[in-house]
């Protein structure tokens, strides 16, 4: 008891000096100061010792009396110093090796003069114990206690074994029955998901067993209507005219009906099925055989060419088998659902004998499997050797198709005779009418009732109006502060045309005023303008924000609807009908929307358009377009891969000099409801391609 | 390094701790640098730094707390034992009287006190310091005063 109230009278002595230094500083630590201080320093403790004694006993030692001065952690190692503090071992001896001062009361001290203070420390971990037992939690505390060896008897040892190997037991069992259960949803779940795959195939099965039934119902009553005209035939052997009807409906039938037939048998059918069918093909065709050989000699000539139409087509049919599937499915799934909604059409379906889904993949696999390359019947060269820059930006077919006009970086309009370009081999090809024009021109676009007039969008951002007639400007709308890159005219009225320009405004103008009609102020540049073809007040505008903005001119505050799934720029917009809008983008790829339910219908990928105005161009079937490779590329518009492509090729000597693969395609143009198509190059080339087998 | 560094943890647990003690001196620690330490302190009050509010910027050093942080001014002041320019402090327990025991507590309020208390016969300030030597008591408080106003007092309107 002596010896710790001696401790306890020592230990709060330590930060009472902290404040002492700072009073002499404040009063300018002089030498005879610091002198004089000393003695003061010493009565304090004195002071300190004697009253604080008694109630450091009653009161328990506060928690900072614990720590080092140096390193203000609980003290390890306690050493006492000559001159009273304590302080951690490593501290004091640390401190010593740079000053020889005691860091509490700036006493003379050296390594000599330090001594362990065992009760210190032994006081330091009884207090240190206390504090973990406060803090630490039942499991250690039992832990400790164990291994400190406290006396246990063996029935309270097995009671408590007895006690933990029960929660073990329920702890294991209850994380047993979470992963079964966790095991068993996962199951269920993939159940569910393979029977959902599983109805959808069935699904698909049965469309494509009953449309099989149908194609050979079909197929059977043609052979039928064949063998009786057949009979018809025979009669009329003996006159002579009757011999030229022979081929046609052969030729017909067999071309129609073959790659359907086929469409099944490549993939989806078992092969027993196949088998038979294969029989029954085999025995068709020797029937076919016996029939042709017993009309008439003349019928060998024909065969090698069907089979070589059949192979192709059949081939055709194999290099774009996914697609075709794809879309097959997609249409046969579509026909069931409009087939539950109305069931009318089930009795008209059942008349024709087919689904509407059906159908729509037959014409679709007719016109596909028709055409599998681009053929050049005619190629024009421009006139005007001199120019070195001769991109052709627009070349149109007028209303009747039977001239196109050309417009581009040359400042000029020509307007060809197209059959004298495709029937009169030339070498230079000679305009009808020609017309100079202040700017570059980017756009051209023909009336759609007056036959001479023709309307152009310059670099410049005027739109002028021109009478290929008397070769003179009818009107000129100069709106526009920045270059004009489209005009199209309105095809239900006449009068009206549109434009859009890189001033980010898309203007509505009226043959019989100067000033625009509408001005619609968007935010972005405007790079094509298109007319719905059924409607005055339906205008689609591509835009280089990457969207389409359909308009209704009757409320031109904000569009009807926004287009959105394009990359870069928005090109062109193209109506191939009153619903169905084409899109190009220099994202490579070109959209087709349906502007009905405003919802995007397919993407094609397969040119590549980065940065140029390339053409685009579409009709009823087939959507063409340009490519900064030099080539022309064709697609199907319910098949997202090209159906046909062709590379121009420079065939002048000075044009042997340039980079070939510096040339795009600039222009594009289908002759209404014609596999027609006109293109031009960046060199100024124009080429009439038609498709072919 | 890893002494000081365990340190100067203690110091910011401290100064968490015991916030609203001191309300003369408020230390603040950088959030991702614990060597990183600004104070503000007010003027003492009868003093012509009264009213106003002085920040202090703490460069501590790798030997910390055997070797004495580096404080100075951030805040203009005309004070006989501060640098007007660089706010540097001649203060004798920054250099040779440093003792690990000091903390930056205490430095604080160390420092207040030599604002109470100029000693004008080490000037860093040299006209401050002339003023208070040549006995010019009343102008050595008006221009402590003017600067007060100037640089340690928040603007009013």
């Amino acid at each position: 008891m002596g010896d710790s109230s001696v401790a306890g009278a020592l230990v709060p002595s330590v930060p009472k000096p902290e404040p002492a230094p700072s009073g002499d500083t404040s009063a300018a630590a002089a030498a005879t100061t610091a002198a004089l201080a000393m003695p003061e320093e010493a009565g304090m403790r004195a002071a300190s010792a004697s009253p604080q004694g008694p109630a450091e006993e009653g009161e328990g030692p506060a928690d900072r009396d614990l720590l080092c001065p140096i390193c203000m952690a609980v003290i390890k190692d306690a050493f006492l110093t000559a001159c009273g503090h304590s302080f951690c071992y490593m501290c004091i001896v640390t401190h010593l090796s740079n000053k020889s001062d005691c860091p509490c009361c700036g006493h003379y001290l050296t390594k000599a003069q330090l001594y362990p203070n065992f009760l210190l420390d032994k006081v330091l971990k009884k207090i240190s114990a206390q504090q973990i037992a406060k803090t630490a939690s039942p499991i250690d505390q039992f832990r400790c206690a164990l291994q400190q060896g406290n006396e246990m008897g063996v029935k309270e040892l097995d009671s408590l074994m007895t006690l933990i190997a029960e929660k073990k037991r329920q702890m294991e069992q209850q994380e047993s029955e979470t992963n079964m259960q966790i095991l068993l949803v996962f199951l269920h779940c993939l159940r569910k998901q393979k029977l959902e795959e599983l109805n959808e195939i069935q699904t698909d099965l049965q469309y494509i067993k009953e449309d099989i039934s149908s194609v050979e119902r079909h197929r059977a009553e043609l052979y039928r209507t064949k063998e009786r005209y057949s009979m018809k035939l025979r009669m009329l052997l003996d006159e002579p005219t009757a011999q030229k009807m022979w081929p046609s409906p052969i030729d017909k039938a067999s071309c129609r009906f073959l790659p359907n037939s086929r469409t099944p048998l490549s993939g989806s059918c078992p092969g027993t099925l196949q088998n038979k069918k294969l029989d029954l093909k085999a025995q068709v065709s020797h029937q076919g055989f016996q029939r042709r050989d017993a009309l008439t000699s003349s019928d060998p000539p024909n065969s090698p060419i069907q089979s070589g139409n059949v192979i192709a087509r059949k081939r055709r049919v194999q290099a774009q088998f996914n697609e075709l599937q794809e879309y097959y499915l997609q249409r046969r799934r579509t026909g069931a659902q409009a087939r539950r909604q109305e069931e009318r059409d089930i009795v008209a379906m059942n008349r024709e004998g087919y689904h509407a889904g059906l159908q729509d993949f037959q014409s679709v696999l007719t016109t596909f499997t028709r055409y599998s390359r681009l053929r050049v019947i005619a190629e024009l060269r421009h006139g005007d050797l001199f120019h070195s820059a001769n991109i052709v930006s627009s070349i149109e077919f007028d209303r009747d198709d039977e001239l196109f006009a050309t417009a581009g970086v040359s400042k000029r309009i020509k307007v060809f005779e197209f059959s004298t370009v495709v029937n009169e081999p030339s070498d230079v090809h000679c305009p009808v009418v020609e017309m100079a024009t202040r700017s570059k021109l980017s756009c051209l676009s023909w009336n759609k009732y007056s036959k001479n007039i023709i309307a152009s969008s310059d670099y410049e951002g005027i739109v002028t109006v021109w009478d290929v007639q008397t070769r003179q400007s009818v009107m000129e709308y100069e709106e526009h502060e920045k270059r004009a890159w489209s005009v199209d005219f309105s095809r239900t009225d006449s009068s009206m045309l549109v434009s859009g320009s890189d001033d980010c405004k898309v203007k509505v103008w009226c043959t019989n005023q100067e000033a625009s009609v509408i001005n619609i102020d968007m935010k972005a540049n405007i790079c094509s303008v298109k007319y719905n073809p059924g409607s005055s007040f339906y205008v689609a505008v591509g835009s280089a924000d990457h969207h389409i903005h359909y308009f209704d001119l009757r409320n031109p505050s904000s569009p009807v609807h926004i287009f959105g799934g394009h990359k870069k720029a928005v090109s062109y917009v193209k109506f191939l009908s009153n619903n169905e809008l084409a899109s190009a983008s220099t994202d490579s790829t070109l959209r087709l929307w349906d502007v009905k339910d405003n919802c995007p219908v397919r993407t094609f990928r397969g040119h590549k358009n980065e940065k140029n105005f390339v053409g685009l161009s579409v009709n009823n079937e087939y959507i063409a377009c340009g490519s900064e490779t030099n080539e022309v590329f064709v697609y199907h518009k319910a098949i997202s891969k090209p159906a046909a492509s062709h590379r121009f090729v420079s065939s002048d000597l000075d044009d042997a000099d340039d980079d070939p693969g510096s040339y795009f395609i600039s222009a594009v143009c289908w002759k209404s409801d014609s596999p027609t198509m006109l293109t031009a190059n960046s060199q100024g080339t124009i080429k009439v391609l038609v498709l072919a087998p | 390094m890893q002494a000081s560094r365990a340190r100067l943890f203690k110091e910011y647990k401290e100064v968490q701790r015991e916030k609203s003690a001191d309300p003369d001196i408020q230390l603040i620690c950088d959030d991702s640098n614990i060597f990183k330490w600004t104070a503000l302190i007010k003027g003492p009050s009868e003093t012509p730094y009264e009213g106003g509010v002085f920040q202090l910027a703490f460069a501590i050093p790798e030997q910390y707390p055997l070797l004495p942080p580096q404080v100075r001014f951030l805040t203009k002041i005309f004070h006989p034992n501060v640098h007007f320019k660089t706010g540097e402090i001649c203060l004798d327990i920054l250099k040779n009287a440093w003792s690990p025991a000091w903390t930056f507590q205490s430095v604080c309020r160390a420092i207040i006190a030599l604002m109470a208390h100029p000693e004008p016969d080490s000037p860093l300030n040299c006209d401050s310091g002339n003023l208070l030597r040549s006995g010019d008591i009343r102008g050595y408080q008006s221009m402590a005063r003017m600067y007060t106003r100037l640089a340690a007092m928040p603007k009013k309107g």
